[in-house]
């Protein structure tokens, strides 16, 4: 499903126009991103953690060329589906 | 940092910032949350924009084993949400890192590297690169020169190897000549410096120690060859490999001080020799004459007849120690004989003085506690032991093999070791003890 059906969903679910629903999800997005950047954990319930995960640096080998790189750390974002979910999905 | 958001404090944040009420924002945050959960669990895939998206994927049966029981396993296909975060977000995330960027690491410096790693591999590291550098040239004409260059390679890469191997086994003897050169010189004239110290000690105290230093010096030269033979042997199985100069040099220094310490150590025992004979001497010029006057002095008080002059004494006690001075060698060995005695003596008197008081020794099998068991007849009782040992003893676990305890009478504590009362009491002065050293 994509963004726009989404939104469609959500304002006849909860009787909010469909602008109110894009910003209020736009917000929701930097309120996530924001409590992320903090080194935070976002416990959802039903839907599970998403938690910013440190990844250190290593090396690779380009696949094509055959060349050595050395890919630098970075900061990533690790969501685990809650049990409930995973159970559902499985 | 790392606190738990959960959906309340989410719900807060996003009445603050979006300006509506709490009751909206909850509303909204459970039916945002509950639609994803909705529809991702219908088996369909969800793109949030600003967000990122879930997606379902399937993964296959694959074999594992069990941890615990080490059975073959297979866990059958199964589906997973994952989540991928939209680019805006991904990169906020990684703000602290952005500035980094996958670097192009030169081949030829990690070439090096492995080289020094594992020198021997280096052949057959050449041997990968020359086979990639015709590759390469395979790939620029590979329609016209295919077959010449097929034959042509496997005769040009051993040819080169063998030279390059060749030049490096050179220069390896040539540095490994330069070493030998060096290296006879620095043990050999030490060690001779050590042997002409040790004989200049040892000359003066005993002359039968001569033949061992002989012994020692034809050892250490043995030795030194030795080293010598060692380090070529090094250098010529080390001949294949690049970087070979440091090695070596380590090589040398460690075993030459190895062979050092010991003669230096001889050096020091000739010394101590010395000092304990000339302790020897003098003891015996002091305790001797002093022993002749205490004789003297009683013979005065026998009544037996007095000579007129005391100059005589003198003279009797000067013969005495001349004849102490001459007869070294015997002397000291009475005296220290004297000595031995003295000790035992000294000993044996105050253990047996004491008769009342009765001693044990504390060994690594043999503990207060079997010591306790043993006198008292219950484990129980050690610390009352240790109680009377309090000042020699520290950690009641920790005592040193050795050790003489006294043991004392139960009596002096009003212990009885059949009531149970005063074993409880014991056991709780036993923890009183171990909560000291806590």
């Amino acid at each position: 499903m994509d963004n726009k059906t989404f939104i469609d969903n959500l304002s006849s679910q909860t009787g909010q126009s469909k602008d109110e629903i894009a910003s209020l999800i736009a917000s929701l997005g930097s309120i996530i991103s924001e409590a992320l950047q903090n080194g935070d954990v976002i416990a959802v319930p039903t839907l599970g953690n998403f938690e910013p995960k440190m990844k250190q640096e290593r090396m690779s080998v380009h696949p094509s060329s055959g060349k050595r790189l050395l890919v630098p750390p970075k900061l990533s974002i690790a969501f685990k589906p809650s049990s409930l979910l995973k159970q559902k999905i499985r | 940092m790392n606190e738990k958001i959960t959906l309340p404090s989410l719900v807060n944040l996003l009445s603050e910032k979006s300006g509506m009420s709490k009751k909206q924002c909850e509303d909204f945050v459970r039916e945002f949350f509950g639609s994803i959960v909705s529809i991702v669990s219908e088996g369909e895939n969800l793109k949030i924009k600003g967000f990122g998206t879930f997606k379902i994927i399937d993964i296959e049966a694959r074999k594992s084993v069990n941890v615990n029981t080490g059975e073959e396993i297979e866990i059958p296909s199964h589906r997973k949400l994952t989540f991928v975060p939209c680019k805006e977000l991904a990169e906020e995330i990684n703000a602290p890192f952005s500035m980094f960027d996958t670097i192009e690491i030169d081949e030829s410096e990690l070439n090096l590297n492995l080289l020094s790693e594992n020198p021997a591999d280096s052949a057959s590291l050449q041997e990968y690169k020359l086979e990639e550098g015709d590759d390469d040239a395979d790939d620029a004409n590979p329609e016209e020169n295919e077959e010449i260059q097929e034959e042509a390679s496997p005769i040009e890469t051993p040819t080169e190897i063998i030279a390059e191997v060749e030049s490096k086994v050179e220069s390896v003897e040539k540095k490994a000549e330069e070493i030998i050169k060096e290296v006879p010189l620095n043990p050999v004239t030490e060690v001779t410096e050590v042997l002409v110290e040790d004989a200049v000690a040892e000359t003066s105290e005993d002359p039968t120690e001569y033949p061992k230093d002989e012994a020692a010096e034809d050892s250490a030269k043995n030795a030194a060859e030795d080293i010598h033979e060692d380090i070529i042997e090094k250098t010529e199985t080390k001949g294949i490999n690049t970087d070979f100069t440091e090695p070596i040099e380590e090589t040398i220094y460690p075993m030459a001080s190895q062979t050092l310490p010991p003669k230096r150590s001889k050096f020091g025992w000739g010394f101590l020799c010395g000092i304990i004979t000339a302790a020897a001497l003098c003891a015996a010029f002091f305790l001797l004459p002093l022993d002749k006057m205490h004789q003297f002095k009683q013979e005065l008080i026998n009544g037996k007849t007095v000579p007129s002059t005391p100059a005589d004494t003198v003279n009797t006690l000067q013969k005495e120690a001349s004849v102490v001075a001459t007869d070294s060698s015997k002397t000291t060995s009475q005296v220290e004989q004297k000595v031995s005695q003295a000790e035992k003596s000294g000993i044996a008197p105050t253990a047996a003085s004491d008769d009342k008081v009765i001693y044990d020794t504390v060994t690594t099998t043999h503990y207060l506690t079997t010591i306790a068991k043993e006198h008292y007849g219950n484990f129980n009782l050690w610390p009352y032991i240790y109680e009377e040992n309090k000042g020699i003893l520290g950690h009641p676990d920790r005592i040193r093999p050795g050790t003489r305890v006294v043991i004392p009478p139960l009596s002096k504590y009003g212990v009885d070791p059949s009531r149970p009362a005063d074993i409880a009491k014991a056991k709780a002065l036993g923890t009183k003890i171990y909560d000291k050293f806590r």
